[in-house]
């Protein structure tokens, strides 16, 4: 076995030698035999032939021993390569056309398929993270979907042991850390979780301990985890930092432990504190205040349908046993959700898509270099036809044209993945920060190897073909046409086909990108119901610990505002909650008092679902939304005053569609809430407050310096009166400064760039979808010409005779361009059929487009149209400059 | 005599060369003589077979090869059978001993 081996090695390696060796010994044999001859009586001459004679053919004799060496493959192949790159580079304008060609197609795949690897292949940085999911409520008849949990319902859930490992809840958002020293506080990512969720995750901290079930309550929840990267930056990775003292949002901590290096949960969080519920929230009336984060761990072999399934059945009870809370027609069902999917949200359908799409480029891709290649095969039948006549197998001379197809698609590889490189980086560019593990796309070995995979099979696609073809001559044939001819109706029709396939393809994505633009078109002119022009929004958190009494904390940010208002450059600034279309959500139960459409005796009828924001005085003005009717909070709504709100038109029409709701009362919770009863004073116009793209719930706002608990992390909006709202940014951070140091602004930003993040992934696919489509276009316009251009080289006898005889240059003209309109024609009705097939797929990118759109259908078959006809104009024109006699002379 | 055509049955030429070669190493020339004489002419081995013969079985390592000096001083290859090309050899002279005498008891039947 080592022996033959070794044999082979040598036999690759020592190649020459061991000709020179063949050759060698058959010399030896030779002469023995002459001699043997001359031994017995012949003339030097005779003897010489003789030998010769008896010894048969030198070559078949080497060729049968080569075969024995078992390498003749490998040799063919270091052959075919070596001649294939002879014969591309002999061809430099060709070779560059094809590389470039599929440079394009690859390059594109590569760019799509890292992202994609990066944010949907990779596996999440957990131990058996494809165990882990995220648990939600959703309310079918409400569309509304991932809902959290209230702690009522997670005991219930908590039940469930035979089907979940572990469950822990969590709460993320950002604490102020007090510098070491003195200086301006840093604001980083902080989680509140239970002591479960690091059995959850199946991890555990590299120096110190994780918390205990008592510290998960009041009064010993002073305690706090490290992350490695907040470790090594504030404390140079020192093991003494265990029992040391950190200062977080204005309340001391003990440092108990420090997580391994890479480990963030949620992402980006640096620092972990326990999460405890406190005694009302087990009260059985809070069953409907949903707040916690529910992460949890599938038991082994236990399937997301199973799982489902007992969900599924616990929705039920639930329902059955509390129908207040889930009667009626709400539908609740609690549902598990893989955590990468939870991660990844609305991403992944958008990136299969986009994903399809580039595939398409390069089957087109694909298409052009095969038609290219057929063209280029006609020039070659003659040396194909010696090479078959000569006695070469069409095996054989396939699978040269094959290594010379790779050869190409390699070099397309190669060009693609620069292409892809750079493309990547672009493509980073324009994703916000916002989207998901963006962090982790790179170009890594699985995308060399998805590059390396679709390069070979790409050139076995586009090869094949032409290879079948121009070794398909009949070599009597062959030999006889001249270099005029070749080809023949069987090639042309083969090139022809291509065309209407690539024609197709690009209406497919042309229709995409097309739907996708008027969809983006249409959100434009959505109104969000507030003005985003000219409004800069910045955010601060205001721990309790520092301001624990609700009057502080109403005077802080009275004196925030006023410093704001008398900015100069500014028309207004208002407090908010949260700014409209900054991700998150705040909802609740609302429940109307004495509403004539939805009476409180019916408790399914009397409750809805609400979105719910905390406002100061001034906030609508400041955002453009439009006061109604009734009016706005003002100075005197403060604690103890009057509980008023304001609520949405929605809201208004809900519950009192025939009256006047000024003065009308509601209350947060059910129907035995025991909170209080809030006067309307105003209406204001529906905001869209999660997305453009989509409608809001009924709304409801509240005063903020009425409800001390809301006041911890709050948004400011200000209006600036004429100037570049960004051009405010460093005075308004100054203005928050003045009134307390230790304060953080964050997320200062232009309400317009809020509400283009909302939409930023719809831009993306749009972007991306009308680039692909683009080069599809023009790679299917190069089709179009090639195959019309060749066939009027092709036609040049037959145009000139008609010219001879008569034929106008408009007729010949005609005659071209009718070619090229029924390859287009055909084309455009196969691709309209798989458009209306595939474009259904996309409905998520849709906004208020059908998929079918005739308007969008109808431009681009014209847009599809108009491009072939002008790529069959060069061609036709030549045509008409054929001059009969050259023609019929020489042609 | 008629000559019969060596290459008609697979396999009896790579035995025959390794039978020549239990004698002694020696170079492709020479193994064609011997058969050629002890076969007192019958048997006729082409180059165009015998060549591809002695590569095949040194491929499968029941022979090794090394550059030696033939008779008159000049450069050939000489073949000699290696320990595991003896053990072929026997198996090999085995399997034909009940082949052929397969074939006799049959023909002698009818």
């Amino acid at each position: 076995m080592l022996n033959k081996l070794r044999l082979r090695i040598r036999a690759l390696l020592f190649k020459s030698r061991m000709e020179d060796e063949l050759d060698e010994e058959l010399q030896f044999h030779l002469a023995k035999e002459i001699e043997q001859n001359l031994a017995r009586g012949m003339g030097h001459e005779e003897a010489r032939l003789t030998a010769l004679r008896s010894f048969g053919g030198v070559e078949s004799v080497k060729e049968e021993s080569r075969d024995v060496r078992g390498v003749r493959v490998v040799e063919e192949l270091w052959q075919d390569l070596r001649y294939g790159s002879r014969v591309l580079l002999r061809q430099p304008g060709f070779a560059a056309v094809a590389i470039i060609t599929l440079a394009l197609g690859i390059g594109a795949n590569t760019a799509i398929f890292s992202v994609i690897n990066g944010i949907l292949l990779k596996p999440l940085p957990y131990p058996e993270a494809d165990r882990l999911v995220k648990i939600y409520g959703s309310f079918v008849a409400l569309n509304a979907n991932n809902a959290r949990l209230s702690v009522p319902e997670y005991i219930d859930f908590r039940q469930l042991t035979e089907t979940f490992a572990a469950s822990g809840v969590f709460d993320n958002g950002s604490a102020n850390l007090a510098q070491l020293e003195a200086g301006e506080p840093e604001r980083v990512e902080r989680a509140n979780v239970t002591p479960e969720m690091f059995a959850v995750l199946q991890v555990a901290p590299i120096l110190g301990r994780i918390f205990t079930q008592e510290e998960a309550q009041a009064g010993r929840d002073d305690v706090v985890l490290l992350s490695h990267g907040l470790w090594q930056r504030r404390y140079a990775g020192k093991a003494d930092v265990i029992g040391q003292k950190l200062t977080i949002s204005g309340r001391s901590h003990t440092i108990i432990g420090v997580m391994p290096p890479g480990f963030a949960f949620p992402p980006k969080v640096e620092i972990w504190e326990p999460l405890w519920f406190s005694k009302e929230q087990y009260d059985q009336q809070r069953r409907g205040s949903r707040g916690l984060e529910v992460l949890a761990r599938l038991k082994p072999g236990i399937g997301l349908n199973r799982a489902q399934a007992v969900l599924d059945r616990l929705s039920a009870q639930l329902t059955e046993q509390y129908p207040q809370n889930y009667g009626g027609n709400r539908r609740y069902r609690m549902t598990v959700t893989p955590l990468l999917d939870d991660f990844v949200g609305n991403l992944k359908p958008t990136l299969l898509l986009l994903a399809g799409a580039v595939g398409f480029v390069l089957l087109i891709a694909c298409a052009n270099v095969a038609n290219l290649l057929l063209a280029r095969a006609a020039t070659r039948r003659q040396e194909m036809a010696v090479r078959l006549a000569l006695g070469a197998r069409r095996g054989r001379l396939v699978r040269q044209l094959l290594t010379e197809s790779v050869l190409l698609a390699l070099a397309g590889g190669v060009a693609g993945l620069l292409l892809a490189m750079w493309g990547v980086q672009l493509l980073l560019r324009f994703v916000p920060d916002s989207l998901p593990r963006l962090a982790s796309v790179s170009l890594d070995g699985r995308v060399l190897a998805f590059t390396t995979m679709v390069s070979l099979s790409t050139g076995v696609i586009f090869g094949l073909a032409p290879a079948l073809q121009a070794t398909q001559a009949d070599v009597n044939d062959a030999l006889r046409e001249s270099a005029r001819t070749g080809g023949g109706v069987r090639q042309q029709r083969l090139r022809s086909a291509f065309v209407v396939a690539e024609i197709a393809l690009a209406l497919v994505l042309l229709a995409g990108a097309g739907l996708t633009l008027k969809s983006f078109w249409r959100l434009q002119a959505v109104d969000s119901g507030f003005r985003s022009d000219g409004v800069l929004t910045l955010r601060m958190l205001l721990p309790f610990t520092t301001h624990p009494k609700a009057s502080q904390r109403a005077t802080f940010f009275a004196q925030v505002l006023e410093q704001l208002r008398a900015m100069p450059g500014v028309a207004a600034a208002g407090a908010v909650s949260r700014i409209p279309m900054v991700p998150g959500n705040n909802s609740g139960t609302m429940t109307a008092e004495n509403s004539a459409s939805r009476p409180t005796s019916d408790p399914n009828a009397a409750q809805v679902e609400t979105e719910m924001r905390w406002a100061s005085p001034d906030y609508f003005q400041t955002m453009g939304i439009a006061l109604l009717s009734g009016r706005d909070f003002n100075e005197a709504d403060l604690e103890g005053a009057l509980p008023v709100a304001i609520v949405d038109e929605n809201f208004a029409r809900l519950f009192y569609p025939n009256e006047n709701p000024i003065g009308k009362r509601i209350k947060r919770g059910g129907a035995q809430s025991t909170l209080p009863w809030k006067t309307i004073v105003g209406v204001v116009r529906p905001v869209r407050n999660q997305r453009l793209d989509a409608t809001s719930l009924p709304q409801a706002y509240f005063p903020v310096l009425q409800e001390a608990d809301e006041m911890y992390n709050l948004s400011f909006a200000i209006r600036s009166s004429g100037g570049e709202p960004l051009a405010l940014a460093q005075s308004a951070r100054a203005a928050v400064l003045a009134v307390d140091r230790n304060q953080p602004v964050y997320d200062v930003k232009p309400l317009g760039q809020i509400v283009g993040e909302s939409i930023a992934l719809r831009r993306l696919a749009m972007l991306l979808l009308s680039v692909f489509a683009i080069v599809a276009l023009l790679l299917a316009a190069a089709g179009v010409y090639g195959v019309i251009a060749y066939s009027v080289a092709q036609r040049r006898h037959e145009i000139g005779i008609r010219m001879a005889l008569g034929a106008t240059a408009g007729g010949v003209q005609r005659l071209v361009v009718r070619q090229g309109l029924t390859l287009a024609t055909i084309g455009i009705g196969i691709g309209l059929s798989a458009a209306f097939a595939l474009t259904r797929i996309m409905g998520n990118l849709l906004y208020e487009v059908s998929a079918t759109d005739p308007m969008t259908f109808a431009a681009i078959v014209l847009l599809l149209a108009a491009v072939a006809l002008a790529a069959c104009y060069l061609p036709a024109r030549r045509a008409t400059k054929v001059d009969p006699m050259i023609s019929l002379r020489y042609g | 005599m008629k000559k019969i055509q060596t290459d008609l049955l697979q396999g009896t030429l790579d035995l025959l060369v390794l039978k020549t070669l239990q004698t002694g190493p020696t170079h492709g020339w020479d193994i064609a003589q011997r058969i050629q004489q002890v076969s007192r002419d019958v048997l006729r081995v082409g180059q165009g077979s015998l060549y591809p013969s002695l590569h095949r079985l040194e491929a499968q390592g029941w022979i090794a090869s090394e550059w030696g000096a033939s008779d008159n001083n000049r450069r050939a290859k000489f073949y000699k059978l290696t320990p595991a090309g003896r053990k072929q050899l026997s198996a090999e002279t085995e399997t034909w001993r009940r082949f052929t005498g397969a074939v006799e008891l049959i023909l002698k039947i009818s």
